[in-house]
């Protein structure tokens, strides 16, 4: 009989390396959500049609021209990777999944580390995925439309800082989907309040006119310009959520 | 209290009920199995699909077709320097380069008529510059017009104006619909929060310059303007 010390480390590296393998329907559901993302921001544009005349000189104005601009966005794409985060982090976060890291050498600390590790994993993927995925709508437009799709031209620098904010948002959205799913799986009720606070904060604040938390909170990120401070932002914020999270779970008892 | 905002609350919870349930049910996902092979080459096929997306739009200049060029600021600015100059009388001054035709048109009993094909308005503006002494023959000049959409120009915008100089008339039309259409992709306001500045003005504003006709025309010749048409005409 021999006893062997296994770092926490390697404890992590395990669960988050099984995490990664293992659960494929986080992978295939990575697909189909972007997919359809992609496909829903290569058809709904927002169209603006126009009467063009010459103002030059002033006062005379010529034959009109009719012109036709459609503006179409990956912002349905986005969306789509908003809710593959969230829902992943769900999967991950849900008893039964939990329940599998602890078929492993595991300890709590190890089991929350490694799902946050995995879910960092996810969001760098998810980031790229969706960055890359609007080259993708733009050739759908080149192949299937008659008109000229126009991207902008971005600095290596710029597409870097692009993505790094993509990450951020999409690491928000993980940090507060896990700390909600950690909160619902504590009670059944907290998740479902909450929704109904932050409706009722909406109208009280519509009603009484003062700024809501959660319009503060997206200004709070939304306005930044800068990367650096943006992410940050997202560092410390992201830690709020993951120890919160930390905090409702370290108690908690396995249940088979 | 506005109820329809807890809509999207009800639908939310009950998303998240959902997925929670569908995660711990081992049935479903059993019915959603896909072969071990699959689940490998899906999202990998997906990437390699991404990544070759990228490459091709970065590699093979497909933002241009033969309709659309992109346009410098700068070289607007020019063009348009010229153009206000050539509205100025100012016909020396102007690049030649944007001169894009060139006649003689001799006239009988010195009168011309200057007119449209058909009812409306014409495509180009006319300027008329008298010069003194006396001739039958009126040089002419057509500038090239431009119509700029966005950060890109319509090539091609002058090839449907046609100008017909006979006898002792000019008359002007238009054979093409007039009409232009094109797209724009952009990017998720969320992946361009920290490089809106290098980003592309989001109003597209469309441009539009019209071709001018210049008319060198002796005194000596009578000119006569078609009414409907005469707002277009600037008398030097």
């Amino acid at each position: 009989m021999s006893s062997i010390e296994v770092s926490l480390f390697e404890i992590v590296k395990k669960q988050v390396k099984f995490k990664l393998t293992s659960y494929q329907s986080i992978w295939i559901s990575l697909v189909f959500t972007q997919l359809f993302g992609i496909l829903l921001s290569s058809v709904v544009s927002q169209s603006g049609d126009s009467y063009s005349q010459t103002d030059i000189p002033p006062g005379i104005h010529s034959e009109t021209v009719f012109t036709t601009i459609n503006t179409f966005d990956s912002t349905f794409l986005m969306v789509m990777t908003y809710i593959w985060i969230v829902a992943s982090t769900i999967f991950l976060g849900v008893a039964s999944t939990k329940r599998i890291d602890f078929g492993f050498i595991s300890t709590r600390l190890s089991q929350f580390l490694s799902t946050i590790f995995t879910l960092i994993i996810l969001t760098a993927i998810g980031a790229i995925t969706v960055y890359l995925g609007n080259s993708l709508i733009s050739l759908i437009f080149v192949i299937f439309h008659e008109v000229m799709p126009v991207s902008t031209h971005f600095t290596f620098l710029a597409h870097v800082a692009n993505v790094t904010g993509v990450f951020g948002y999409l690491l928000l959205y993980a940090a507060a989907s896990y700390l909600a799913i950690s909160l619902y799986q504590l009670n059944r009720i907290v998740l479902p309040a909450l929704l109904v606070l932050y409706g009722l904060t909406i109208n009280l604040s519509a009603t009484y006119q003062f700024n809501h938390p959660i319009g503060q909170l997206t200004r709070f990120f939304g306005e930044e310009t800068s990367i650096l401070i943006f992410v940050f932002k997202v560092v410390i914020f992201t830690a709020i959520l993951f120890g919160s999270t930390w905090l409702v779970t370290r108690n908690r008892e396995v249940v088979s | 209290m506005n109820i329809g905002s807890f809509i999207p609350l009800i639908l939310v919870v009950l998303l998240t009920y959902g997925l929670v349930q569908m995660a711990k049910r081992n049935k479903t996902r059993s019915k959603l199995r896909i072969s071990r092979k699959m689940v490998f080459y899906i999202p990998v096929g997906y990437l390699l699909v991404l990544i070759i997306s990228t490459a091709i739009l970065y590699l093979v200049p497909v933002n241009e077709d033969s309709k659309l060029q992109t346009v410098e600021q700068s070289f607007i600015d020019m063009y348009n320097d010229n153009y206000l100059l050539l509205h100025e009388g100012k016909l020396d001054a102007v690049n030649p380069a944007f001169i894009i035709r060139q006649w003689h048109q001799g006239v009988t009993n010195q009168k011309l008529l200057v007119k449209p094909r058909t009812l409306g308005k014409m495509p180009v503006l006319i300027v008329i510059e008298r010069i003194p002494g006396y001739s039958d023959t009126i040089d002419s000049f057509l500038f090239e017009g431009k119509l700029v959409m966005g950060d890109y120009e319509v090539k091609g915008y002058n090839d449907d104006v046609v100008i017909s100089p006979k006898a002792n008339e000019l008359t002007i039309w238009n054979k093409g619909d007039r009409s232009y259409k094109m797209a724009y992709f952009q990017y998720d306001m969320i992946m361009t929060q920290f490089t809106s500045g290098t980003s592309y003005d989001n109003s597209h504003s469309t441009e539009e310059w019209l071709p001018t006709l210049y008319l060198k025309i002796p005194e000596s010749i009578e000119v006569t303007i078609d009414e409907g048409i005469k707002e277009q005409v600037t008398e030097l």
